[in-house]
């Protein structure tokens, strides 16, 4: 099966802090793996690295076969990131973000999908991106990148802030894309949602020895 | 996939109230001016109401337009302009562009909506309509400018308050400096795109290095 994501070696500091020491992590089109560990562990940082959104210490990501740290403006176009920032609407209504947000990617996207999946993620297409709360924009930023489709899906801790429905909603939701051939990594923290839409999980450890941290380690095992 | 930005752009802008009062600040003074100066106030240099109304509305534009882009475009700085630029998977220097060009589009018809007047102050002045015409295309030369150089210091600074003193104070002087060096008309017009243009690549290059990733 292709790889998608092939992480070798990845470190990040900051400062003097350690985040992230030799981090390798693999993943085939088509598989969900998922992050899990303590909130301070490194997932996020982990995450955006592998975003292009930070640029690691040192390591290699390669992207559909694209080198992320050389060319990461290249490797975006493979890739979408959902984390803890919200959207930023300046007004728009969540039918014209999704509207934005399809077109801007170059996917063909008729009104009707976008109606599609507004009505999926239970968000009224005429309401202000900007006044929704925090779930509401989960939900939006959610609904923009799976209807994007991306051959990579990272998110961090997507279902922060979404009620016991909408989880389920977004967890068949990403089970659909993900067996559509989407590649997801994704930060979790429930393992009810681990086992919903996860092949396997990375455990990030975080070890203390003095006042030093010590590198995160993952433990690959199946879900 | 610009388009996308372009309208995502002008959609923001459309719905801000402070375009609606802009617009409707501009034309009131441009009237005022040329009613109050043509018909009340004698011109002691000599000069025609035309030509210092001319002046007047450069002024203004210099002012106003800046302000307009400050106030108005959709304000992306600092990690939500690098969160931005990986949604859509684009290049900041894109969405740089896509600013430029829609908020240049704006200006245009803030130029266009002051034409009336304008075309009062060449009645009284006996000017032909083609003193109009270039007054007009220096208008939108000036929206164009005001776009790159608003945009340029909205990347620099992410504030819009310095924003706009910055870009109006540049403004000023680029326009004292074009009419001053270059009295022709079109060598004047096309100076300021030359600058506009030059701004806009600068710009968008600085970006590309600037909004690569999140601040750590």
């Amino acid at each position: 099966m292709t790889t998608v994501l092939r992480a070798s070696g990845l470190n990040k500091r900051f400062g003097a802090t350690i985040a992230l020491s030799g981090i390798d992590l693999q993943a085939a089109q088509g598989e969900c793996v998922g992050l899990v560990g303590p909130n301070g562990g490194g997932r996020s940082t982990l995450l955006k690295i592998l975003a292009t959104l930070l640029r690691p210490t040192a390591g290699s990501v390669e992207i559909c076969g694209v080198d992320a740290v050389r060319a990461p403006f290249d490797a975006r176009r493979h890739l979408a990131y959902v984390g803890e920032e919200g959207v930023a609407g300046h007004g728009l209504s969540a039918h014209e973000y999704l509207a934005f947000v399809a077109s801007a990617r170059g996917v063909q996207s008729p009104r009707s999908a976008i109606d599609d999946a507004l009505v999926r993620a239970g968000v009224h297409a005429a309401a202000d991106v900007d006044t929704l709360s925090t779930g509401g924009r989960r939900r939006v930023s959610l609904a923009a990148v799976l209807l994007v489709k991306p051959q990579l899906l990272l998110l961090d801790d997507p279902f922060a802030g979404l009620d016991a429905d909408a989880r389920v909603a977004f967890s068949v939701w990403l089970s659909e894309i993900r067996d559509g051939g989407t590649t997801i990594v994704a930060a979790l923290n429930e393992d009810r949602d681990v086992r919903a839409i996860c092949h396997r999980v990375v455990r990030l450890e975080v070890k203390t020895s003095g006042a030093h941290r010590v590198p995160a380690v993952p433990v690959v095992a199946s879900v | 996939m610009t388009v996308a930005l372009i309208t995502r752009e002008l959609i923001v802008v459309a719905r801000r109230p402070v375009l609606v009062a802009a617009v409707a600040l501009y034309v009131a003074l441009l009237a005022g001016f040329t009613l109050i100066w043509g018909l009340k106030l004698p011109a002691l240099t000599g000069a025609s109401v035309f030509e210092i109304l001319r002046v007047f509305h450069w002024g203004l534009l210099a002012t106003l337009m800046p302000w307009v882009v400050a106030r108005c475009h959709a304000l992306d700085r600092g990690d939500r302009f690098v969160m931005l630029s990986a949604l859509v998977a684009r290049r900041p220097s894109s969405i740089v562009l896509a600013k430029v060009l829609s908020l240049a589009g704006v200006l245009a018809l803030i130029a266009v909506a002051g034409a009336p007047a304008v075309i009062i102050a060449a009645k009284m002045s006996a000017l032909p309509f083609s003193a109009v015409t270039r007054d007009l295309a220096s208008a939108l030369s000036i929206g164009i400018l005001s776009s790159a150089i608003t945009i340029a210091w909205i990347l620099r600074t992410g504030d819009v308050f310095t924003s706009w003193i910055g870009s109006t104070v540049t403004m000023a002087a680029v326009l004292t400096a074009a009419a001053r060096l270059t009295p022709a008309p079109t060598a004047r017009d096309l100076s300021m795109l030359v600058i506009a243009a030059a701004v806009t690549a600068a710009a968008a290059a600085w970006s590309d290095r600037a909004f690569q990733y999140c601040h750590e």
